[in-house]
C-alpha cells in the first residue's frame, strides 16, 4: 500500500524544486519517506520514492544502502542511538551501551519485544565536547549517564514516538530531563 | 620474523646486483624496505635483472647468488615489471575492439574540424582532438595502460583506479608530475604522459594487489577464465603474491539475478560498468551498487530479477567473472571455441554478432561491432535466443505422408523425386497457376531468390509472395544511425525495447544523451500529430509494420506534410531480403516490377516468364480453398501461426491437396504438409539478411548442418534439377552474384 499522500508528495517536489535536477532532492526525500514508513525504508518507501523523483529503484536502493542512518530494518517506537566513537567511549559509552542492553534486555542493532525500543551503536554524533551522547529521535541528549539514561528511558515508555529527520532535530534543552 | 619481514628478506637477497654491490648491507628490516622502495624509483625497471645489467654494460656480480628472476618476489607491493609492453598478440578482443573505436572517433573528430591538442605518450608525440582522455591518448600512441572500468561507450567514473600513468605538465609556472588515472583526465596542450616509469609500475602492480585482496582467484572453475582482464592484467601487471592474508569477503555464488545471467558477487571488482550500462545506454537502471566499503556489492532492487531486454551486455562488458551467462556457464573454454561472424537471426535490426560453437553446437552469442548497426550490442533475444539452432526437436530426414496418413521419415531421393513428380503432373493437369509458394522472411536472400526463380521460370507462376499481412512496403528513410539525431522521436504501437531492440539504444540515446524528444503513443492520433507537426524536418517517425495499414497511410501523408521521416520497421531478420528477392506476386528480383524487369529476367533466366502479376498470400489462400490452386509449396514460414487470419491459413492448408514444406521445426504448417523437408538453420549455412534499413549483411556458417538437413537454396536447387534444369550452384555466393545480375541495370530501365 502506498503510503505518500499529496502533501508528502509536495513535501517532496518542495525540496526537489531547490535542485536543478530533481534526483539531487534523493537524501531529503528518503528522510520524508521514513517519517512517512515508521522509521523505517521497506521496499515499497523506496520505490516510492524512486518513482516520484523519477529515478531508477536499483539506484535509490544503492543510495539507501550506503548510508546506516537510513533503517533497512523495522525500529521500534522510540530509537536509542549510543555514540561508541572516541570522545564518547573514552568518557564511558561502552559502559552505557551494556547498561541499556541489560535494562532493555537486548542486543545492539535489537529491537524488544514489546516493540517500544531499538538500541543501535552508532559513530561520532558531532556531540563530543558533552561526551558521551545518545540520540533518541530527533532528540539528542548529552553528558548522558546510566541513571540519566534510565530516567529518560522511563519517561519515554509513555512518550510519544519522534523519527529523526535532520531537519528537525532538537537541540536539547538544559535540564530537559 | 612475521612472514612479511621474511619477504622482505627474500626480496633484499634478490635485490639487483649493482645496487647490493655497492651499497653496504642492510641492517634493519625497515632500511630494507626504504631500500626496495628507492630501488623501485631510481633504477630503470629494465635492468633489474642480473643478466640485462650486465648486458647493458653495468657492474654485475660475475657469480649472482640468488637467482636472477624479480617475479618470484614474495613481496607483492614492490614487484619491479619487465619495462615492455605486451605485445598485441597479449590484448583481448575486448580491448583491441576499444582502441579500435578511441581511434576511429579521433579520426571522425579531426575530420570533423575538432582543435587538436598534442601530447607526447612515452616520448612519441600524438595529436588528439581536444578534451580526449589521456588514455584515449595512450590508445592512439600505442602504448599499453591497464584499465577495468574505462569504457568508450560509458562515461569514466575512475572506479577501478588501475589506469595509474604519470603525467607532466607546465602548471602554475612549474613542470609539475603526478600519477593520475588516465581515463578521468582530459589531455591539455605539451602533456608529457609515461606510461612505463618505474612509479608507474609499482603504482599500477599495487593497485592490482587491492582489486584482488578479496577477488577469490578461482580461475580454474570460472567461466571467464581465459579472457578474462583480470587475469591478463595481472599476468601482465600484476604482482606475483599478494600481503592479503585475512579471510576473504564471502557471498553465495553464482547467484542467478535473472532465467539469463548468474551473479557471482565475489569476483566482483565495482568498477561499475554494468551498473553505468544499465543507467546510460540501456537506460533500465536495473543494476546498482548496494551497501559500502568492503561490502559493496552489485545487486537488483531487493533481489528482483534483472528483467532487461539487453542485460547479455553487461556479461560481456563485466572485466571478470561476476556477471556470467547461464547458457553459456560450464558449456566451453574460450579457447576451445570457434567463432563465426554473422548476423542475428531473431529480429530486423541485424545485429552483427559472433556465433560461437564448440564440437558443433552453438554455445554463446557475443556481439560484434558496427557502428552503423548496433554499436557493440545486443539484446537479450539474439543473446539468448539463437539456441534455437540446437535443439534436438529440429527436423533431421525428410518426411513423407504415408497410406496411414501420417508423417513418415523419408530418403531424400524418396522425397525429392515426389515433389518434382508432383510438381510435373499438377502442371500438366490444372496449369502452372495451380502452385503456389511461400517464400520466407528468416531465410536468405540466396534461398529466395532461387525459390522465386523455380516458381517463375521453371515452374511458370507469379503465384509467389511471403507476407503474413496484407501490407506493402515502406523503405525506412533514414539509418538506424541517422535516428539518434533527431530531436523529436515519436514511436507508436511498440513495446520498442524489446520489438525493436537495436533502435530502441539509438532512441534513448537521442533521448537521454542528446536531450530528444521522445513521444510514445499507441495509434497514430492527435498527439502524434501535433508532436510531428511541432518537430517539423527534425522529427521522425517509429512506426510497427503491423500497424494497420490506414494508419500507415495516415502517417505517410502526415509525414509529407510535416517534413518529419518516415520509419516502417520490419519484423524479421530477412524481411526485407525476401522482398528484395522478389518474393511477391508483382515484383521480380530488386523490387522491380514486371515492365522494367521482365525483359532482362526473360533473356538472363532464358525463359519467357508468366506475364500476369499473381495472387497474394491472401488470394493464393482463397484459391486453395475454391481449389484454383491445386499445390502450396511454403519455404520457412509458418502460415498456421503467423499468417494475420490464421483460420484461413490452417483451413486452406487442409484443403490443399498437396503442401510442401521447409522448415527447421515441425510447426503447426508443417505438420499439414504432405512432404515436409527439412532445412538448415541460419547459423549452419552461408548467406545474406537485408536488415530493416536494406544493409546487405552476410551470414557464415558457424556449425555442421544438423542431421540430414540441407540449407534451403540447397533444397531447391536439388529440385530443379529433378524438374529438368541443372543448376551450377556450389554456394551461397553463386546464387548471390545471380542474384546481382538478375537486377536489370538502374541504366537500362531507364533507357525503355
Ligand atoms: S559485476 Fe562486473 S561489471 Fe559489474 S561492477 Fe562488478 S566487476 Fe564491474
Ligand atoms: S564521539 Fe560521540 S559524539 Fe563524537
Ligand atoms: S580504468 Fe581508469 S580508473 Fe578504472
Amino acid at each position: 500500500m502506498p503510503r505518500f499522500t499529496s502533501e508528502t508528495k509536495a513535501r517532496i517536489d518542495e525540496i526537489a524544486g531547490r535542485y536543478p535536477d530533481r534526483r539531487s532532492a534523493l537524501l531529503p526525500a528518503l528522510w520524508v519517506a521514513q517519517e512517512v514508513y515508521d522509521g523505517w525504508l521497506p521496499e515499497e518507501a523506496m520505490q516510492e520514492v524512486a518513482d516520484h523523483l523519477g529515478m531508477s529503484r536499483a539506484e535509490v536502493e544503492g543510495v539507501a544502502s550506503y548510508y546506516t542512518m537510513y533503517n533497512k530494518e523495522p525500529v521500534g517506537r522510540h530509537h536509542i542511538e549510543i555514540c561508541q566513537n572516541i570522545s564518547c567511549m573514552i568518557l564511558g559509552s561502552d559502559d552505557l551501551i551494556h547498561h541499556c542492553e541489560h535494562r532493555l534486555g537486548v542486543g545492539s542493532g535489537e529491537t524488544t519485544d514489546d516493540g517500544m525500543f531499538t538500541l543501535s551503536r552508532v559513530e561520532c554524533l558531532g556531540a563530543c565536547s558533552n561526551a558521551p551522547a545518545v540520540q533518541i529521535g530527533a532528540t539528542y541528549h548529552e553528558n548522558v549517564t546510566k541513571e540519566r539514561l534510565d530516567t529518560i528511558i522511563e519517561q519515554l515508555k509513555s512518550a510519544p514516538s519522534e523519527v529523526a529527520h535532520p531537519a528537525q532535530a532538537k537541540m536539547p534543552e538544559q535540564g530537559q530531563f | 620474523m612475521s612472514e612479511n619481514d621474511k619477504n622482505t628478506e627474500i626480496h633484499t637477497a634478490q635485490t639487483n646486483t649493482e645496487e647490493q654491490a655497492n651499497a653496504p648491507k642492510e641492517s634493519t628490516d625497515q632500511q630494507a624496505a626504504q631500500q626496495t622502495i628507492a630501488e623501485a624509483g631510481a633504477m630503470p625497471a629494465s635492468a633489474t635483472t642480473a643478466q640485462e645489467a650486465e648486458a647493458a654494460g653495468r657492474v654485475a656480480d660475475p657469480q649472482p647468488t640468488a637467482p636472477p628472476v624479480s617475479s618470484t618476489q614474495a613481496d607483492g607491493g614492490a614487484r619491479t615489471v619487465e619495462d615492455t609492453p605486451r605485445s598485441e598478440r597479449d590484448r583481448t578482443p575486448a580491448e583491441k575492439a576499444d582502441a579500435v573505436k578511441v581511434q576511429s572517433d579521433a579520426e571522425a573528430a579531426k575530420a570533423a574540424g575538432v582543435e587538436m591538442t598534442k601530447v607526447t605518450v612515452d616520448g612519441v608525440e600524438v595529436e588528439v582532438p581536444k578534451g580526449t582522455l589521456v588514455i584515449e591518448a595512450c590508445f592512439r600512441a600505442g602504448a599499453d595502460v591497464p584499465y577495468f572500468c574505462y569504457h568508450p561507450r560509458l562515461t569514466s567514473i575512475g572506479a577501478c583506479r588501475m589506469c595509474l600513468v604519470s603525467v607532466e605538465l607546465e602548471m602554475f609556472g612549474a613542470r609539475r608530475e603526478s600519477i593520475f588515472t588516465c581515463c578521468t583526465v582530459p589531455v591539455a596542450e605539451g602533456m608529457a604522459i609515461k606510461t612505463r616509469t618505474p612509479e608507474v609500475k609499482k603504482a599500477q602492480n599495487g593497485m592490482l594487489e587491492f582489486l584482488l585482496a578479496n577477488h577469490p582467484l578461482d580461475c580454474p572453475i570460472c567461466d571467464r577464465g581465459g579472457e578474462c582482464p583480470l587475469q591478463n592484467m595481472t599476468v601482465a601487471y600484476g604482482p606475483p603474491t599478494s600481503r592479503f592474508i585475512e579471510e576473504k569477503r564471502h557471498f553465495p555464488k553464482a547467484y542467478p539475478i535473472s532465467d539469463y545471467v548468474v551473479l557471482d558477487r565475489e569476483r566482483c571488482i565495482q568498477c561499475m560498468r554494468c551498473t553505468r550500462f544499465c543507467e546510460e545506454i540501456s537506460g533500465d537502471g536495473q543494476l546498482a551498487l548496494l551497501n559500502r566499503g568492503s561490502s559493496t556489492e552489485i545487486g537488483t532492487f531487493f533481489g528482483h530479477d534483472f528483467t532487461s531486454n539487453f542485460s547479455g551486455n553487461t556479461i560481456e562488458i563485466c572485466p571478470v567473472g561476476a556477471l556470467l551467462s547461464r547458457t553459456y556457464r560450464f558449456a566451453a573454454r574460450p579457447w576451445e571455441i570457434s567463432s563465426s561472424d554473422s548476423i542475428c537471426s531473431k529480429c530486423g535490426n541485424g545485429c552483427n554478432v559472433a556465433l560461437q560453437t564448440r564440437l558443433g553446437e552453438l554455445v554463446r552469442v557475443n556481439g560484434r561491432t558496427n557502428e552503423d548497426v548496433n554499436e557493440e550490442w545486443t539484446c537479450d533475444r539474439g543473446k539468448f535466443g539463437n539456441y534455437y539452432v540446437n535443439d534436438e526437436s529440429r527436423l533431421k530426414h525428410p518426411l513423407m505422408r504415408r497410406a496411414d496418413g501420417a508423417l513418415h521419415p523419408a530418403s531424400w531421393d524418396e522425397a525429392l523425386a515426389a515433389v518434382a513428380e508432383r510438381i510435373t503432373r499438377t502442371k500438366a493437369e490444372f496449369g502452372a497457376d495451380a502452385i503456389a509458394g511461400i517464400g520466407s522472411t528468416r531465410c536468405t536472400v540466396e534461398d529466395n531468390y532461387l525459390f522465386g526463380k523455380m516458381l517463375r521460370a521453371l515452374v511458370g507462376t507469379n503465384n509467389l509472395d511471403h507476407r503474413m499481412l496484407p501490407h506493402g512496403f515502406e523503405p525506412m528513410q533514414t539509418t538506424i544511425a541517422e535516428i539518434e539525431h533527431f530531436k523529436t522521436i515519436v514511436s507508436v504501437g511498440m513495446k520498442l525495447d524489446w520489438d525493436q531492440p537495436i533502435v530502441y539504444l539509438r532512441v534513448f540515446k537521442a533521448y537521454s544523451k542528446k536531450g530528444a524528444n521522445w513521444i510514445k503513443a499507441d495509434v497514430v492520433d492527435n498527439t502524434v500529430t501535433e508532436a510531428l507537426r511541432a518537430g517539423g524536418a527534425d522529427a521522425v517517425l517509429l512506426l510497427p509494420h503491423h500497424l494497420p495499414q490506414d494508419q500507415i497511410d495516415r502517417a505517410k501523408k502526415l509525414c509529407a506534410s510535416t517534413g518529419a521521416k518516415l520509419n516502417v520497421l520490419l519484423p524479421d531478420c530477412n524481411s526485407w531480403g525476401a522482398a528484395r528477392a522478389g518474393i511477391l506476386p508483382d515484383r521480380l528480383p530488386g523490387l522491380t516490377a514486371f515492365r522494367e524487369g521482365r525483359a532482362h529476367l526473360d533473356s538472363f533466366w532464358k525463359t519467357p516468364l508468366p506475364t500476369a502479376s499473381g495472387l497474394d498470400s491472401d488470394g493464393i489462400f482463397d484459391a486453395v480453398s475454391a481449389g484454383r490452386v491445386q499445390m502450396l509449396y511454403i519455404m520457412g514460414s509458418d502460415p498456421a501461426t503467423r499468417f494475420h487470419d490464421t483460420e484461413k491459413a490452417r483451413r486452406a492448408l487442409e484443403a490443399a491437396p498437396f503442401v510442401v514444406v521447409q522448415e527447421l521445426f515441425l510447426t503447426e504448417t508443417a505438420k499439414r504438409a504432405d512432404i515436409v523437408l527439412p532445412a538448415a538453420s541460419f547459423a549452419e549455412k552461408d548467406g545474406t539478411f537485408f536488415n530493416i534499413e536494406g544493409r546487405e549483411q552476410k551470414i557464415k556458417q558457424a556449425m555442421p548442418v544438423k542431421g540430414d538437413a540441407r540449407p534451403d537454396w540447397r533444397i531447391v536447387a536439388d529440385l530443379m534439377g529433378r524438374l529438368g534444369t541443372p543448376v551450377p550452384y556450389f554456394s551461397a555466393r553463386d546464387i548471390y552474384r545471380e542474384y546481382n545480375r538478375s537486377i536489370p541495370k538502374a541504366e537500362a530501365v531507364a533507357a525503355r
